[in-house]
């Protein structure tokens, strides 16, 4: 694969990766970091990219090891639980729109694996191949995930604004 | 769009078998401003995901980044091959250098008597021509030399120069 080719083929990914490793690492800057290292890495596999069925994928599964090694380095030194801190932007807080609130508050109670899974689907628009790939599951049991993960938002938003009708 | 569509495909995406493509509908849908009363929380869901989207959006431009970290690889890969290739050159000439010298020492012509004429008669008549070709030469040197012998008489004349100073001193005695 020639400069050229790469720089057509290749980089465009970059945005789609971008937002992989900033879901799976909570952290722009690390992201950033994870997110040339991907690129390196293809960039010095260029002459062999075109043997793969799928590029996407192999960027998908290089980048969720690449994630997963600086996940460790940061429990090592920081010693917090990072996958959990992801969404928890202070900054949102102060929402205009209540519902909106609401349902950022709701997200976080999803247990970790659907949430990611929701947060993937609905907010980033990965395919369902890639999440199954990404979070080291089938594809059927994304969708499954999601399934669960959706009605029980709905439900419980209904619940709030059935709560906050009756109470008016 | 019709709104039984999306009540299809609001189904269909609470049991997760929606497409992309139909999920995009979805938000473009619930963005609208005038929407039905009954999907409130629809609206608002959707409303998240916009919001959550822009809000892990990379803060920048992710593709001009890529470029620039793959154009500096590039510059480095393509001066490290122009060093790659002088220094191959020149230890190939090295190479080949020692290689020819080695060669030389080795191949020093061995002096080797052969036979270079078949037939006798014509070596015979060969060497007797070279010979002949050397004898004519040195006779040629020799009768320069025969102006030497008058040297040799002018010394014989000068014995008695000699005989003279004899005399002289017999004289003297």
């Amino acid at each position: 694969m020639t400069k050229e080719d790469f720089q057509k083929q290749v980089i465009p990914m970059g945005d789609k990766m971008y937002r992989i490793a900033y879901r799976l690492l909570g952290n722009s800057e690390t992201a950033k970091d994870a997110l040339q290292e991907l690129f390196l890495k293809l960039w010095e596999m260029r002459s062999e990219l075109h043997k793969l069925t799928s590029i996407d994928a192999f960027a998908c599964t290089v980048l969720k090891n690449k994630c997963l090694d600086k996940l460790r380095l940061q429990k090592d030194t920081v010693d917090i639980d990072v996958l959990k801190t992801v969404g928890n932007n202070p900054e949102a807080a102060f929402e205009q729109n209540e519902g909106v609130a609401e349902i950022r508050k709701l997200m976080q109670m999803l247990p970790e694996k659907q949430r990611i899974i929701m947060q993937m689907r609905d907010i980033d628009s990965h395919t369902f191949e890639e999440i199954a790939l990404l979070v080291d599951t089938s594809v059927n049991n994304v969708r499954v995930q999601l399934c669960i993960a959706r009605k029980w938002i709905k439900e419980e938003l209904v619940k709030i604004y059935n709560y906050g009708i009756q109470r008016d | 769009m019709e709104y039984k569509e999306i009540e299809d495909i609001l189904n269909r995406y609470l049991e997760g078998e929606s497409t992309l493509e139909e999920e995009a509908m979805l938000k473009e849908y619930f963005s609208q401003a005038s929407l039905p009363a009954e999907h409130r929380e629809m609206k608002d869901l959707f409303q998240y995901f916009a919001d959550a989207n822009l809000e892990t959006a990379p803060h920048f431009d992710v593709s001009a980044e890529l470029n620039s970290v793959i154009e500096k690889e590039w510059k480095k890969e393509t001066r490290n091959s122009f060093r790659r290739v002088v220094a191959w050159v020149g230890s190939a000439a090295a190479v080949l250098v020692l290689t020819f010298g080695i060669y030389q020492y080795m191949e020093k012509p061995e002096s080797v008597i052969k036979d270079t004429y078949k037939d006798p008669k014509l070596a015979y008549a060969e060497t007797k021509r070279a010979l002949l070709l050397v004898s004519r030469t040195m006779n040629r040197s020799t009768t320069s030399m025969k102006y030497l012998s008058k040297v040799d008489q002018s010394f014989n004349h000068m014995k008695k120069v000699a005989e003279i100073d004899q005399v002289i001193n017999s004289v003297k005695n």
